[in-house]
């Protein structure tokens, strides 16, 4: 994420609408790679994203400094989606449609293998409890320090440890033919 | 530790986050049982499939719908307003604490 001025915090919290527009631009990425990730739908991502920027649009005033302004996004981007998505319709098969290639030669295997198990490595992380995944998002998938995601959630460090093994294990579990290609025989 | 609690530990080595002792212990461990080196194996295929992943990219029309809800809807950033003692506080804070007083109000005349 994009690092924003303080100046840029504080006229956004006197209602600047190009400085809210400046910390959209800082971190839009971020959040919607946060809401896919979780949801691994784009149409409930973009619903998703849309909403937790209205929320930081709402709540900016709130902010006093007291964590990094990514913290405070992230924490926003966390709460709406448990929120909107515990609202929602129960459980559906959220599937990401494949993308049809447009040239009628035959694609080669190996890209096609590919292709799947990213479909199914995406399907099997939103498919994950929900108490599992965010924190497994944050950590496998953003790379974010333990001590970062136990902020973000709310959450002890612990916590967050326990979450993401237990997601792992999961995931070893449910995509465990697509890890056993190409395993390495040496230690 | 019996190979369930070493299998623990495969997550947040593979995150860094072990300590030293841990991480002694688990190589230590490792060294010797196949069960759980296969395991951190298919620990590591996993996290290089998570890594392979494409980053979305957000649609160009978020900005757009985004703005055209705070216009529609007159969404404004919560105020701000300023207690008695001079403090300044968002609305939500100020009804909570109960402190806030309006900006303009009217002086208080006394009765005869």
């Amino acid at each position: 994420m994009q690092s924003v001025d303080i100046a840029t915090i504080h006229a956004c919290q006197r209602g600047n609408r190009d400085a809210f527009r400046r910390i959209y631009e800082a971190c839009h990425r971020k959040v919607y790679t946060l809401a896919y990730r979780y949801t691994n739908d784009s149409e409930e991502a973009l619903d998703l994203s849309q909403e937790i920027f209205l929320r930081i649009h709402t709540k900016i005033a709130g902010f006093r400094g007291e964590c990094a302004l990514e913290t405070w996004v992230y924490r926003v981007a966390t709460n709406t989606i448990i929120s909107a998505l515990r609202k929602s319709r129960p459980h559906e098969q959220l599937t990401e449609k494949i993308e049809t290639h447009p040239d009628t030669a035959p694609l080669p295997e190996v890209y096609l293998e590919d292709r799947e198990t990213e479909q199914r490595v995406k399907q099997a992380i939103a498919e994950l409890p929900e108490s599992l995944r965010l924190a497994f998002v944050l950590v496998a998938v953003e790379h974010r320090p333990y001590t970062e995601a136990a902020d973000i959630l709310g959450l002890r460090v612990k916590a967050v440890r326990m979450r993401v093994s237990r997601a792992r294990k999961t995931l070893r579990s449910s995509l465990q033919p697509y890890l056993d290609e190409g395993k390495d025989h040496d230690m | 530790m019996t190979c369930d609690a070493y299998q623990k530990l495969l997550s947040a080595w593979l995150d860094r986050e072990l300590s030293g002792f841990e991480e002694q212990a688990l190589c230590a461990h490792l060294d010797h049982c196949p069960l759980c080196r296969a395991t951190w194996q298919a620990t590591r295929h996993l996290q290089e499939r998570v890594d392979n992943l494409q980053e979305p990219e957000p649609p160009p029309e978020l900005w757009e719908r985004i703005e055209r809800k705070l216009a529609s809807a007159q969404i404004l950033p919560e105020e701000w307003i300023v207690t008695a003692r001079g403090r300044m506080l968002t609305q939500t804070e100020g009804a909570r604490q109960c402190l806030s007083i309006p900006l303009n109000r009217p002086a208080l005349h006394s009765r005869n």
